[in-house]
């Protein structure tokens, strides 16, 4: 974490934030401090947690694609910075996202990257109207394990989604500024500012300060719900069709915001671990804004906050510069390279940037210690698009990391190559199964893919 | 009445004509077609105009497009077409083998959509396998058109009705701060609103995720916090006793006693935090060693200003002394000073004047500033004027009148004015409780008025756009003319309605044309109006896009938040002032006028324009003119270090003339191919290899012949000779129609020519989506073949094309139907 303010530390301890053990090394059974907790009933000894993280335009896949096969392998040039931890990785070829193809909706590759990633559905073409796609990995998962947790689900970005005009060829701006949908006409909206990331896992300072009336402005806040969850239904009968599922989509909302005050009545004060600052905003250089979200996303596992993560480190399509890198064009503006050498230079280099920030959240991970292992070694990390060859736009084959071990139930160190167009869906149903689901498909995922 | 209205949609969805994309006849511009005239009637009226040459004609129009189908359009196919598009390995599926008749086209309008599209833009078939006859395209295309309109009015009756939608960030903002006179943006923190055609108020793209509802609350606590000051009405009263003091005075300290001993001239301060504006008094308690012929004397000051002097009286007696004075909110500093010390130590006795303070206290005693508290808290007041007490600050339940009865009394105008339509008893009773709640566990009224307050923000019936859709308990009520006021206001003013437009509704004079057009011109002067240049004219032009250029100083050289920040408020100044004067559409495009301030002057060499004040300037000794070769444009249609002619080609397309370019295809080999032959070629050579292919060509011609215009601009839109690579800039174009320019002034004197119609049909047509909130189809055609022609009486001053809109029946009658039972 970026130690800048010793105030606001010293700040939280002043409100008598609890500073302790991480909870997770807490609620090791037998540990002195498992008593104190009173939500252990519902968690197992060592929580599994599932992030996926999306990254726009594709890769530049000579240099992306490991060498060799099984555990004997080598990383390739783009994933230097992954070698400490190379031994709690998998990596993946031959996986496919059928459904980010045109299948006779004709172009839009770049859309259908974001929107086919976790869901592997074949994204309707509109800009508005009869908006669908499916339901996300995430999400299916979070709404069967996400209720364990203060958080069913944490959905991150770095941008807001485009606001204004179109996205690309025809498709609304949603299917390209989205990875996460909680039904296939719902997005889950992303957070952007480390500051409301923050809040939103422990509160923010304001209803700390507050803390002593917490009990009654909970109270206070049910109450309100009740009411509006009531006028909702009386109006729902009245309308009908979209209507109707917007007005659903608000009474979800209001039921999990109902269910989370109730858990956070019943749970003691939140553990933050001691070496953490609160971020103050969004930082203005790219480079420190992922490297925080990331910080936040490890925090979240840390403090048992969530158990279920989507990243995306841009929009698709996005059209970033790097000036840090002396990349000047825009990222999707060189990602047609043309197999023009120096932009495939360029590209690479974006292609490494962005795996070095992943590298970083990675060993923070298994710089904490849970257990009998870290927190890398109880989670699965799935990094990639749904591009593969940043050129050619290509969904098969595709760029896809998971990193580590499952709680033991992965044997990492590998290569794994599968046959062309096996679904990515499927690798998602494996993933789904050590988190504790019991999800029968998804998208286009019917099998468990072998051999993991 | 519902049964009614019902019916009368029926006849209108099937009246209504379609087409999103230009290739109107141009007889359309002959006829002018009239809107409704009188309010009880205008229902009816509008769906007899459209109506009228309804359902029997368009089934003339079907059975004409049948012969005609055998006769002209199937030869064509079939010479042309069937080469690739047949059988099971058909070209993209498409299998044309079977076409004969108008039931193809029924049977897969979609495809004939994009076939249409694709032939009228020359991309299909492709040139180096067939070169279709212009004749022949003309035939396809036309008949393609009027067949997809016919198939789209024959479609089940549509109610027109857009998705349910919820405010949008900008939305919520602009209502609440006309709803509580409460000056933040609590929707900065909200997530993201999708885009829907171009648009942020689709509610097809508008959902409402857990994020959301969080947010909601939250933001609602704090909007009811600022709208009510509590601490306003509980008493305030703040004691130091003297250990608690701040003195740097040589000489001080707190003696045995406890009061603080003053032995030389010297003060002691505290600072309080005072809750409110009102008047307070400051008590001090002192005491004094009595010297010289003098009595002791102190200062007592605020914030550094003398408010008395006292002389303390009695030798060595503590006494308390006191005065009254106005405080504003917030943070004081009170002083006591020891100001006439005196000390003679050869007198024999009294040859030492000490003073001694043991304590200062402060305490609100009464008459709030009411003026000075928030503005809802002020009206609360205003409403229950006989029960509030200024002294204490509070409103009092007095006899005569139920604690119930209050609450109903603050809450109805509120409640009403946030669900933008009148409420019943029973929705009311709903909100009640929660002030006797809180005042029943010992709360203060304002607390309780508070804790509604928060829950009327979170109700779907603020969040939504439901003004007058079925589900309110209003069943009796007529709620048609509260939804057209609320429709638009939100779309000149993103905000709710206000006075005038709420009692227009409460009469329903608002459904009367002139009415309409009236309340435009006024709510178009308003102030609030400049939400339609920065939302609608903000995202049609995609300015907005300009946020999301350069997130880093740096990664453009040349451009920092200044520039872009001069570059947007240009294009927002001058859509202004077109609105303000009322200017023909099609002067956006070539205006001789703009504004700058000297950042922006300097940017296009604009000798003599001094400081950050934007100014009009005449441009007619430049090469500007008009929207397109504005900054703001010209760099968000580039790339972040060199221009796209591309991109800026279609940006004229899909935004200037409603046409937008089909998509290229995913994934073009030959594209690669040339690249990979010809890596380093400047980008016009490259496009031009490209363009050999004749698949790309037929869109790029489209696209880049008229990007090329704009080449004399580089990526800032800064006027350039030389590009990137240190050529020249070549700016020189032949559009597909054949007509050649060199320059932007010379293209765009073209496109105002041939393309007229075109721009104003765009413009009706974005000016109609953000109108509606929902995309427009094939089946607004007629609305919008009626809006062009009306408007064209008026030479289409926006104005005018606005209040056309307005009148429109999509606009005037969606919203008022009764949903699905």
């Amino acid at each position: 974490m970026h130690k800048t303010s010793i105030e606001r530390r010293t700040f939280l301890r002043g409100l008598g934030v609890t500073l302790s053990l991480p909870l997770l090394e807490a609620m090791t059974p037998g540990h002195p401090l498992m008593a104190a907790s009173s939500n252990v009933n519902a968690v197992p000894a060592t929580p599994q947690r599932a992030a996926f993280i999306f990254f726009p335009n594709g890769a530049i896949m000579p240099d992306w694609r490991p060498q060799g096969e099984g555990t004997n392998f080598r990383l390739g040039k783009t994933h230097a910075a992954l070698k400490p931890v190379k031994e709690k990785l998998t990596l993946f070829s031959g996986l496919t996202q059928h459904h980010g193809r045109a299948n006779g909706d004709g172009p839009g590759d770049h859309a259908r990257n974001a929107a086919v990633f976790l869901t592997g559905a074949q994204p309707f073409k509109t800009d508005g109207a009869n908006i669908s796609v499916g339901v996300s990995i995430d999400q299916a998962a979070a709404a069967e394990i996400g209720s364990r947790t203060r958080l069913p689900s944490l959905e991150l970005g770095t941008v807001r989604s485009r606001n204004a005009g179109g996205c690309d060829s025809g498709y609304s701006c949603a299917y390209s500024s989205n990875i996460s949908w909680k039904t296939p006409s719902q997005p889950m909206a992303k957070e952007i500012n480390p500051k409301l990331v923050f809040e939103r896992m422990f509160g923010s300072i304001d209803a700390r300060q507050r803390a002593a009336g917490e009990a009654q402005r909970n109270e206070l806040r049910q109450s309100i719900l009740d009411l509006v969850a009531d006028d909702t239904k009386r109006l729902r009968q009245r309308l009908g069709g979209t209507d109707r599922q917007k007005l659903d989509e608000y009474l979800t909302a209001v039921r999990e915001l109902e269910a989370r005050i109730e858990r956070t009545g019943e749970s003691d004060a939140i553990d933050i671990p001691e070496d953490v600052d609160v971020p103050k905003g969004i930082p203005r250089e790219y480079a420190m804004h992922v490297g925080l979200m990331y910080d936040l996303m490890a925090l979240a596992f840390q403090t048992d906050s969530t158990r279920i993560c989507s990243f995306m480190l841009e929009n698709a399509g996005s059209n970033r510069s790097f000036p840090a890198l002396d990349v000047r064009s825009g990222h999707h503006e060189i990602s047609h390279h043309q197999n023009n050498a120096e932009k495939i230079s360029d590209l690479q280099r974006i292609d490494q940037w962005y795996a070095e920030r992943f590298a970083q959240f990675l060993l923070k991970l298994d710089s904490l210690a849970e257990g009998e292992g870290t927190v890398l070694d109880n989670s699965m990390i799935l990094y990639g698009s749904a591009i593969s060859d940043s050129n050619r736009h290509d969904h098969h084959d595709l760029p896809i990391i998971l990193a580590g071990q499952g709680g033991g139930t992965l044997r990492t160190g590998r290569h794994l190559v599968y046959p062309k167009n096996t679904p990515l869906n499927n690798l998602f149903l494996s993933m789904t199964d050590r988190l504790g689901c019991s999800l029968d498909t998804i998208g286009d995922g019917k099998d468990r893919l072998g051999g993991l | 009445m519902a049964t009614q209205r019902r019916k009368i949609v029926g006849a209108l969805a099937i009246s209504l004509g379609c087409a999103s994309l230009g290739m109107t006849s141009l007889g359309v511009l002959a006829h002018v077609h009239a809107w409704p005239s009188t309010a009880t009637s205008g229902v009816s009226e509008v769906a007899r105009v459209f109506s009228n040459q309804s359902p029997s004609s368009s089934r003339l129009q079907a059975k004409r497009l049948q012969l005609e189908s055998a006769n002209k359009v199937t030869p064509i196919i079939k010479a042309h077409c069937l080469d690739c598009h047949s059988g099971e390995s058909a070209e993209a599926g498409v299998d044309l083998t079977q076409f004969a008749s108008i039931d193809d086209v029924r049977a897969k309008p979609r495809q004939f959509e994009t076939m249409f599209k694709l032939v009228r833009a020359g991309a299909m078939p492709p040139a180096d396998y067939s070169t279709l006859s212009t004749e022949e395209r003309s035939t396809l295309t036309v008949w393609l058109d009027q067949a997809l309109d016919a198939v789209a009015s024959e479609a089940a009756p549509d109610t027109n009705r857009p998705t349910l939608r919820r405010l949008n960030r900008v939305e919520y903002n602009n209502t609440i701060r006309d709803l509580l006179g409460v000056d933040f943006s609590p929707a900065e923190d909200f997530p993201s609103d999708e885009v829907g055609y171009g648009f942020d108020n689709v509610g097809d793209v508008l959902s409402v995720s857990p994020l959301h509802l969080e947010r909601y609350l939250d933001a609602a606590e704090r909007i009811a916090t600022a709208a009510i000051d509590i601490d306003a009405c509980v008493p305030f009263e703040r004691e130091f006793s003297a250990t608690e003091f701040v003195s740097d005075s040589p000489g001080g300290s707190v003696d045995r006693s406890g009061s603080f001993h003053l032995s030389q001239r010297g003060e002691v301060r505290v600072k309080v935090n005072l809750p409110v504006a009102a008047e307070y008094v400051i008590r001090v308690e002192a005491s004094a060693d009595q010297a010289g012929d003098e009595l002791a004397k102190m200062e007592v000051s605020a914030g550094g200003k003398s408010l008395r002097i006292i002389e303390v009286e009695d030798h060595r007696r503590v006494k308390e002394y006191s005065l009254r004075a106005e405080f504003p909110k917030g943070h004081e500093r009170l002083t006591v000073a020891f100001i006439n010390d005196y000390y003679k130590p050869e007198a024999k006795r009294r040859r030492d004047r000490n003073l001694q303070v043991r304590s200062i206290s402060i305490k609100r005693v009464g008459k709030l500033s009411t003026k000075e508290l928030p503005e809802f808290h002020q009206q609360l007041i205003r409403q229950l004027p006989q029960k509030f007490d200024a002294a204490t600050g509070r409103i009092l339940v007095k006899d005569g009148i139920s604690l119930e009865d209050m609450a109903e009394k603050v809450l109805r105008p509120f409640m009403e004015r946030a669900f933008r339509r009148p409420v019943d008893e029973r929705e009311i009773e709903r909100y009640v409780p929660f002030t006797t709640r809180a005042v029943a566990q010992g709360q203060t009224f304002e607390r309780g008025i508070q804790q509604a307050l928060t829950a009327v923000l979170v109700s779907p019936h603020f969040l939504f756009h439901i003004e007058g859709q079925a589900g309110t308990d209003s069943a009796s009520t007529d709620l048609a003319s509260y939804a057209l006021a609320s429709r638009l206001s939100y779309f000149l003013w993103s905000s709710m309605p206000d006075q005038e437009l709420w009692e227009l509704a409460a009469t329903r004079d608002l459904e009367k044309p002139e009415v309409l057009s009236k309340q435009v011109k006024r709510m178009l002067q308003d102030p609030k109006s400049a939400a339609l240049v920065k939302n609608f004219a903000g995202q049609w032009l995609n300015l907005r896009r300009l946020d999301e250029i350069a997130p880093t100083d740096e990664s453009i050289p040349g451009l920092d938040e200044e520039l872009k920040h001069a570059m947007r408020t240009e294009t927002e100044l001058f859509f202004t002032w077109a609105l303000e004067e009322d200017w023909p559409a099609l002067d956006l495009l070539d205006a001789r006028v703009t504004f700058v301030n000297q950042r922006l002057a300097e940017h296009y060499g604009i000798p003599g324009i001094k400081g950050d004040a934007f100014q009009q300037v005449d441009l007619s000794q430049t090469l500007r003119l008009g929207l397109l070769s504005q900054a703001s444009i010209l760099t968000i249609t580039s790339n972040p270090t060199r221009t796209s002619p591309v991109k800026r080609g279609k940006w004229v397309l899909e935004n200037i003339l409603g046409d937008a370019p089909p998509n290229p295809p995913a994934n073009v080999p030959a594209l690669e191919e040339v690249s990979q032959a010809n890596p380093d070629l400047p980008l016009r050579e490259q496009l031009a290899i490209h363009r050999q292919n004749a698949t790309c060509n037929s869109c790029h011609q489209l696209m880049d012949e008229i990007g090329f215009g704009f080449e004399e601009f580089g990526p800032l839109g800064k006027l350039r000779s030389n590009d990137d690579l240190g050529r020249v800039v070549d700016p020189a174009g032949k559009l597909p129609t054949g007509e050649t320019y060199r320059g932007a002034a010379e293209l765009i004197a073209l496109l105002k020519v041939q393309r007229s119609e075109n721009f104003v049909r765009c413009l009706t047509e974005k000016l109609l989506t953000y109108a509606l909130g929902r995309g427009v189809t094939r089946r607004d055609r007629a609305t919008i073949d009626t809006i062009v022609a009306n408007a064209a009486q008026d030479e289409h001053r926006l104005v005018r094309i606005i209040t056309e809109i307005v009148q429109s029946p999509p606009f005037t009658q969606s919203g008022s139907l009764v949903g699905a039972n």
